[in-house]
């Protein structure tokens, strides 16, 4: 990786405007290094209770042997301890540079169905945030714990990620801008079991808003009136919404922004004449 | 030489242009470098080799205990984009602009939305190297 695709994935963080194959290919760059940490961190992960499991039986071992072979297998033993330490230190630090799925759900697929409808080298100005949803600056709410039910302690977290925007101009002449933003509520439920076990479980919704706006060319496309069209001499413009609420870890926003724009296009007709 | 015959564009399609280097071995249409699929040992065109992946996916769906087809990658792979292309407009219905000159039976199967056809007939300066010099009107 060059140093500027190192500094984006360590800041998770990309905010660019150059043409549009020199941003697919820092995309690119970043989902090779995402899919190498995350097969890094899967190793790293499972390691941790092997590790355990052989120290644990080295353990056991030492404590029914005799004297040289006890100090061996305690050896072993504290040697399986030290890697596990190890693996757990390489798999938070790995967890800790882990990008956003968004980028291969959403953000990758979106501007890769853009670059068709773009020349080869216009400018494609867009802003990613690759950080998890859930981090303290992204908090909007936190209610105090209530009760309700079984659970004696439940509170609700409100998180809000404008994480995707950007701005293009397309080859037949509409200029895109989209954005979308992502309002999390996650909620951490604890209860007490009748056998006296203590229980934590977290539910996540999700509502996604993706906001398009197209500005078609007068000159080229006819639009039809609507309240959501505004007209000045050169473009007409129109902006499109839609909310989904799904309960699942990925991001529906490029099914819904495929959508949009593809809505806004159903509403224009080629107005060229020779 | 002839021009290469692929159609650009998702939202509103357009002509390729380009020189062509080699026919598709499937559709025997001429193809720029561009539009050849490199899987294929650039013997396909990238709407040959989508439709073709495509049509494995669905294949494969419909049967029990197949393996699950290799994750999308829509970045690394240049087929990835007229392979969703095509599976776009048959699920959901989305007629594109066409704002191109040339007529090409290839994409009859997508409902297309043209230009005015005076347009595409007297269109750019390359008319006398056109086949037919009529577009694609609303099908």
């Amino acid at each position: 990786m060059t140093p500027e695709q190192r500094q984006i994935a360590a800041a998770r963080q990309l905010g660019v405007n150059r043409p549009v194959d020199e941003v697919l290919d820092l995309l690119r760059a970043l989902l090779d290094f995402d899919a190498t940490m995350a097969a890094k961190r899967k190793k790293a992960g499972c390691s941790i209770p092997l590790a355990i499991v052989v120290a644990i039986f080295f353990f056991v071992v030492a404590g029914n042997t005799s004297d040289t072979t006890r100090t061996i297998m305690t050896a072993l033993a504290l040697l399986c301890v030290a890697a596990a330490i190890a693996a757990i230190v390489f798999f938070l630090r790995f967890r800790r540079q882990d990008l956003s799925d968004n980028l291969r759900t959403a953000a990758a697929p979106f501007l890769a169905v853009l670059r068709e409808d773009m020349n080869a080298g216009d400018p494609l100005h867009v802003d990613i945030d690759l950080r998890p949803y859930d981090i303290e600056e992204k908090k909007k709410k936190q209610s105090e714990p209530y009760k309700k039910g079984a659970y004696y302690k439940i509170i609700d977290r409100l998180f809000v990620d404008p994480w995707f925007r950007g701005s293009v101009a397309l080859a037949d002449g509409t200029k895109v801008h989209w954005k979308v933003i992502e309002h999390v509520v996650k909620r951490d439920k604890t209860k007490k079991t009748s056998r006296g076990k203590i229980k934590s479980k977290t539910k996540i919704k999700r509502k996604t808003v993706a906001v398009v706006t197209l500005g078609f060319p007068v000159k080229e496309y006819a639009v039809k009136t609507a309240d959501d069209v505004k007209r000045d001499e050169k473009r007409t413009t129109l902006k499109l919404a839609r909310k989904r609420k799904t309960d699942g870890a990925d991001s529906p926003a490029f099914g819904m922004l495929i959508d949009l724009m593809a809505e806004g296009y159903k509403r224009v007709s080629p107005a060229r004449s020779a | 030489m002839e021009r290469c015959r692929a159609k650009r564009g998702f939202f509103s399609l357009r002509d390729c242009g380009e020189m062509s280097v080699k026919q598709c071995a499937l559709c025997a249409r001429p193809m720029c470098s561009q539009h050849l699929s490199p899987m294929s040992g650039f013997t396909r065109c990238l709407d040959c080799d989508g439709r073709a992946a495509e049509k494995d996916v669905v294949a494969q769906k419909s049967q029990k205990n197949a393996p699950k087809p290799p994750p999308e990658q829509p970045l690394s792979d240049p087929a990835w984009s007229h392979r969703y292309r095509d599976r776009y407009y048959s699920t959901a219905g989305y007629a594109p602009i066409y704002a191109g000159a040339y007529y090409d039976s290839y994409y009859d199967r997508y409902d297309t939305r043209s230009f005015d056809s005076d347009m595409a007939s007297s269109g750019p300066s390359t008319a006398t190297e056109r086949e037919s010099g009529t577009g694609i009107g609303d099908s």
